[in-house]
């Protein structure tokens, strides 16, 4: 390859490099932390209630229940996603009756037992809040901005490909632990890049796919389809469910004998249960099931309650491509088709990528202090930017732990200020980090008060529940002590790390005070 | 930088839409399949057609080739849509 074109690519490479790392960094590491989403929302949730014992109620009155005491709007939807492993109650979906530009739905938890409302979702944000983080940044159109994001991580990837590809195999092992600076960085990066190029590859395809697929859905409807969305979304294998109102009371309808129905066909339980015109004659009921650690096996069925016809059927036996195509990728993005295990080597990979951003934007700051290109004043605000988005973030996810966990479950609009807690933190460690001059001593002062606050988050689990959760761990509910060791663990990591950097930063101080005194 | 950043990203977005549209109208299977192909190609086409507006000189140079892979593509779309 011509050295003119990789000098190009080179430089594209690191400045979109820059220009995303902050928010990709975001993107992985709350990535990484969702990856135990379901057990995270069950250390949050599980300590403050007892789990009932006893039979599970029939669908039908789980169903009655949940729009109990509501303003629901039979016209629209009611769905329930049925308890789990790492989740023993039923989230429920209620449309509401609402006015233009309010809330349209409530959400709560229901336990499968007594038919008890257990509380909002909303109460426990901490693991939703997290999987948004990594979704949209929780902001309205950052599904768009992490779109852009991805396409410009996979031009990254591609062209960082590009730049290294002669060297792609005779330096794959070369990592030069003994030089310092620069070449043990861009070793790093090298390797963490090719090591986890595969993963990196299908994360960025995924992203694009996720989030600015809308581009080409509008593109191919206008032109294939003369506007016609739904005729394309049809062909897509997404069906609208559109039953006319018929404005007649159902009667006697069948929904645990099609609830039973479907679990022996397919051999597991629906996971989505989802009523159309609850109530109506009109009324429509559709299941939603997967196999479990299954990378294709989905069904979606629909059926017509007045009749118990199936309006449509899809799976296995009566496949669409384009859906079955986007729900592997959907499970090859999260990684639940395998095993705990599984999730835990994704986990190491997307904390291998947040290296992978680091390094990345050290190396920018390193080449361009050495070759004097760019002004001190750009230099100092990428390594301010780049310890921000990183340290930071860090931080600040800690912080939100400790919220989900102090702050009292009858608290209105308990989310709001678990996530105020997160943005507050990000700006004190804006300020922090502005005062203070040094990066190593900053970074490692973030490192240890993350294992601090961590500490703090289990403290707190055994000072509020000590005498709940042995029991709970007997009653075979392990997921609360499991990520308590989880949190553990990482404040370690944390603290040894900080411990290391600070020691560094120390002796760099001290050396530059025996170099002014000389 | 800006000038190029900007062909890559709005005129390999434009190529890959038309090229993908190419694709559905010429290969011979179902729609849905059709469809997950041009899906699943259309982002690759779009990263390398970005690659290759950031190699160019400058912005006018990738715009230039932007430009003409688009025209080409485009007539070549509006044959199979009037034919």
């Amino acid at each position: 390859m011509k050295k003119d074109f990789l000098k190009r690519l080179t430089d594209a490479h690191s400045w979109l490099g820059l220009i995303i790392s902050g928010l990709l960094f975001v993107v992985f590491f709350a990535g990484a932390i969702s990856l135990f989403r379901a057990e995270i929302t069950q250390w949050s949730i599980q300590p403050h209630f007892e789990l009932s014992q006893g039979q599970p109620l029939p669908v039908s009155q789980v169903l009655a229940l949940a729009i109990k005491d509501q303003p629901f709007d039979a016209t629209e939807h009611l769905t329930l996603v049925a308890p789990e492993q790492h989740m023993p109650y039923y989230r429920v979906y209620v449309d509401i009756e609402h006015q233009a530009g309010a809330k349209d739905h409530v959400a709560f938890y229901i336990d499968p037992v007594s038919g008890e409302k257990i509380a909002e979702l909303d109460a426990f944000y901490l693991a939703d809040f997290i999987y948004k983080l990594h979704l949209d940044l929780n902001l309205p159109a950052g599904k768009y901005v992490i779109g852009l994001v991805s396409l410009l991580f996979l031009f990254a990837l591609v062209s960082g490909i590009l730049i290294h590809a002669r060297k792609i195999v005779s330096n794959f092992f070369q990592y030069r632990s003994k030089k310092v600076g620069r070449s043990q960085l861009l070793d790093l990066h090298n390797v963490v890049g090719v090591m986890s190029l595969p993963l990196t590859l299908m994360y960025a395809l995924t992203g694009l796919i996720f989030n600015l697929a809308i581009i080409y859905q509008i593109a191919f409807a206008v032109v294939l389809y003369q506007g016609d969305q739904q005729a394309l979304l049809n062909d897509a294998g997404f069906q609208a469910i559109e039953p006319t109102w018929q404005d007649k009371p159902w009667q006697d309808p069948k929904i645990d004998m099609l609830t039973k129905q479907v679990t022996e066909q397919y051999g597991a339980t629906p996971r989505v249960i989802r009523m159309h015109h609850y109530g109506d004659d009109s009324a429509v009921i559709q299941f939603i099931g997967v196999k479990e650690h299954s990378l294709t096996d989905k069904y979606d069925v629909a059926y017509r309650l007045s009749d118990n016809d199936i309006l449509y059927t899809k799976d296995h036996a009566n496949p669409n491509m384009l859906a079955t195509g986007l729900y592997v990728l959907a499970k090859l993005h999260f990684g639940d088709y395998g095993g705990f295990d599984l999730r835990i080597l994704y986990f190491i990979l997307a904390l291998a990528v947040c290296g992978l951003i680091v390094t990345g934007n050290l190396l920018w700051i390193e080449k361009r202090s050495r070759l004097r290109v760019q002004s001190a004043t750009t230099l100092l605000l990428a390594s301010k930017f780049t310890l921000w988005s990183c340290g930071g973030v860090v931080v600040a996810t800690a912080v939100a732990f400790v919220c989900e966990r102090a702050l009292p479950i009858d608290l209105i609009g308990r989310n709001i200020y678990m996530m105020a807690g997160f943005v507050v933190t990000l700006l004190v460690v804006a300020l922090l980090i502005t005062i203070q001059p040094n990066n190593k001593y900053s970074l490692a002062l973030l490192l240890k008060l993350t294992a601090a606050l961590l500490v703090i988050t289990v403290v707190l689990d055994w000072l509020m529940f000590s005498n709940k959760l042995l029991p709970m761990w007997q009653q075979g509910i392990k997921t609360v002590l499991a990520t308590e060791v989880a949190l553990i663990s990482v404040a370690i990591v944390s603290c040894y790390l900080g411990h290391k950097l600070m020691t560094q930063s120390k002796v760099l101080i001290n050396a530059d005070v025996k170099l002014a005194t000389i | 930088m800006w000038a190029k950043s900007l062909s890559a990203i709005v005129g390999g977005c434009l190529v890959s839409i038309s090229a993908m549209l190419n694709i559905y109208f010429v290969v011979p299977l179902a729609i849905d399949t059709r469809l997950l192909i041009a899906l699943l190609l259309a982002f690759p086409l779009w990263v390398a057609t970005m690659v290759w507006c950031y190699a160019c000189h400058n912005g006018v140079q990738a715009w230039q080739r932007c430009g003409g892979l688009l025209l080409l593509s485009t007539a070549i779309n509006i044959g199979f849509v009037l034919g």
